[in-house]
């Protein structure tokens, strides 16, 4: 009967645990596959693959940068699936409603989706968590300098990409 | 200075914010416990004892503590021996707890729909059957893992086949435990949330996900693991109608002096889900959670108890398991307390360098030398739970906000050492008296004036007192 106490309360504090996050995590799917849908699949299975991997952490504490990491790499397997499935869709939004997007988010979306991988996942993580670079590199456990290269080399891909929209927005 | 294209970024990730920010908690919470139980490979048991760890950051949500103790219906009713279900009799097994299924496969409204994808890698997915209405769909599945390997199954979700967007969301696998992921025939149920209205959703895909239970293949970037199997279908829309029907209720809980608002319940096949406003003005308490709602149908001897579901922990519907032989009973939402506080006993005041706890609602919080890796900064609050007489769950939850006042009125935001969490929870401890949970708050190591005004978002403060009110 212990065991089984002790068994139902590590489901309900590693819940806790995740939980605890599950707006930074969502969004942070939500900004990498803008659908619902599929930023609730992503959370699911990052929880999934945590849970099971939940003994290799060896710091507890450090239990939400491990999740962004898993999150993070669930993110890239979902864009690489539907990069091969749907190579023509049109850009949709969950429920398939399409929102009055700006040119300029459109435009944004287009260039982030075509910066590497490695990169967009730091510009995600400074930009949108507003993390400093020790925190990334903490999260995707790279020295600091390597985050740094990152980020700049990302930057330089985004504005590579926005080239031509150029004077719509830089000016 | 910044990069234009930094600017940029931080325009479209707040509109990001915004948009997240807009998803419930039901549907986060659905998603979390999903994950679990999947990487689990297990059911919740009902019969077991369930206690919730209240959520320091949810604290101003409002959920709902859930005894799991009772059988979905009273003895005589569980006693009565089943009946055939046909062709789905092999699922028996697997969803003996779900009432809404199993009285759903009893009156004879599961859709049977019997088709199989094609068989890929060594996998082959086929969907026996499905229940729907316009909050959810509850489908039958058969997998077949024809390979000589353990899986994993994920990815569940439903396409439109016509306009290829997403319909559904999993959001709860059952899964026959013994087998699932091994070699052989795996039965199981999958409980999709409808992602929008579904009016004249008719086409649609069903699409489920295999990896190799290999340390490679679940920690990969890559999806070479990846096998997808998808099956179309057409789900007969009548079905969304037919077994359900909305009731405007409109009447409030009254407890301790506090209204609930009980707005309508949508009464279907999948579930009963009834919407509540636990905020009221004239409420003098902050209400967190309500303890151990049901749903009674018909009276006396013969009323029926319908528990809320593994996945109905909602903030602001509660979803019930539904009795779809019965439509005609006496309907009766029963709460038997809630978890709230008074407005005016949420400051709890403590000076941190003497370690004094000057004001709280009660003497059951204490403050405790336990340390965390960071080892300045940091307050350790006790909560202790007294155990009650033939009760086996308790709650044992404390909330505070992330900010607090200091002795000279200046605000402070508490630290978020990994950029997210600004508290952690212990274990809890549990003995014959009670349980005992330790929360630590990172306040900081900066020499404050004293005493600190912190903001309790939730506090452990059950009030026992029943009430119920008519739905239909």
């Amino acid at each position: 009967m212990k065991g089984e106490d002790v068994h139902i309360s590590e489901e309900e504090l590693f819940f806790e645990q995740v939980s605890q996050q599950k707006r930074n995590l969502y969004g942070i799917a939500f900004s990498y596959l803008r659908n619902e849908a599929d930023a609730l699949e992503v959370l699911q299975e990052a929880t999934c693959r945590a849970w099971i991997k939940r003994k290799s952490l060896k710091d507890p504490e450090r239990l939400t940068p491990w999740m962004i990491r898993i999150l993070i790499n669930c993110c890239m397997d979902e864009l690489k699936r539907r990069k091969r499935k749907i190579t023509a869709e049109p850009q949709r939004f969950e429920g398939g409603v399409m929102e009055l997007a700006s040119d300029r988010r459109l435009d944004m979306e287009k260039a982030l989706d075509n910066v590497k991988p490695k990169y967009r996942q730091v510009l995600v993580l400074k930009y949108y968590r507003d993390m400093t670079l020790t925190q990334i590199a903490e999260v995707l456990e790279k020295p600091e300098g390597t985050i740094k290269t990152w980020l700049n080399k990302g930057l330089k891909q985004l504005r590579d990409k926005m080239k031509g929209k150029g004077d719509q927005y830089h000016g | 200075m910044a990069e234009p294209e930094e600017n940029l970024l931080k325009d479209y990730f707040q509109n990001m914010i915004t948009k997240a920010d807009e998803l419930s908690d039901l549907k986060l919470d659905a998603a979390i416990h999903g994950g679990i139980l999947r990487g689990s490979r297990k059911r919740f048991s009902l019969n077991r004892g369930f206690t919730i760890v209240v959520l320091a950051a949810m604290a101003a949500a409002l959920f709902v503590i859930v005894p799991w103790l009772q059988s979905n219906f009273e003895p005589e009713h569980a006693q009565l021996p089943p009946k055939s279900w046909g062709e789905f009799e092999v699922f028996r097994p697997i969803i003996k707890d779900n009432i809404s299924l199993k009285s759903a496969l009893e009156a004879g409204i599961v859709q049977t729909i019997g088709v199989s994808s094609e068989e890929k890698d060594g996998y082959m997915l086929t969907l026996n059957g499905v229940v729907a209405d316009k909050k959810s769909m509850i489908a039958l599945y058969t997998f077949q893992n024809k390979t000589q390997h353990d899986v994993l199954l994920h990815g569940g979700s439903l396409d439109n086949a016509t306009s290829n967007t997403t319909s559904g969301q999993s959001s709860f696998f059952v899964i026959d435990s013994d087998n699932i992921g091994k070699p052989g025939v795996t039965r199981m149920l999958i409980q999709y949330m409808w992602s929008e209205d579904q009016e004249g959703l008719k086409e649609l895909v069903a699409n489920m996900s295999v990896t190799p239970q290999t340390p490679e293949a679940m920690l990969s970037s890559s999806d070479k693991y990846r096998t997808t199997l998808s099956v179309p279908f057409t789900l007969e829309t009548d079905q969304l109608q037919k077994n359900s029907r909305t009731v405007t209720v409109n009447r409030s809980l009254n407890i301790a002096g506090q209204k609930i608002v009980v707005e309508q319940a949508y009464i279907a096949a999948t579930g009963i889900y009834v919407d509540i406003i636990p905020y009221q003005k004239g409420n003098t308490m902050q209400i967190n959670s309500l303890i151990s709602p049901k749903i009674i149908l018909g009276k006396g001897k013969n009323a029926k108890v319908l528990n809320i579901t593994e996945h109905g922990l909602g903030t602001e519907t509660l979803i019930f398991y539904n009795d779809n032989l019965d439509k005609d009973s006496r309907m009766t939402l029963e709460v038997e307390g809630i978890e709230g506080l008074e407005k005016s006993k949420r400051d709890l005041v403590i000076n941190t360098e003497t370690s004094t706890i000057i004001k709280a609602p009660d003497n059951r919080l204490t403050i405790s030398d336990e340390k965390t890796v960071e080892k300045d900064g940091v307050l350790a609050l006790t909560l202790f739970t007294p155990k009650e007489e033939g009760k086996e769950s308790l709650s044992y939850g404390l909330g505070i906000s992330d900010n607090f006042v200091d002795g000279t009125g200046s605000g402070h935001f508490m630290f978020r050492p990994d950029h997210f969490t600004y508290s952690t929870t212990g274990e809890p401890r549990h003995d014959e008296k009670g349980s005992t949970t330790t929360f630590f708050f990172n306040v900081g190591s900066e020499k404050l004036p004293q005493p600190l005004t912190f903001n309790l978002t939730f506090y452990s403060n059950p009030i026992q007192e029943t009430d119920r009110v008519k739905i239909r």
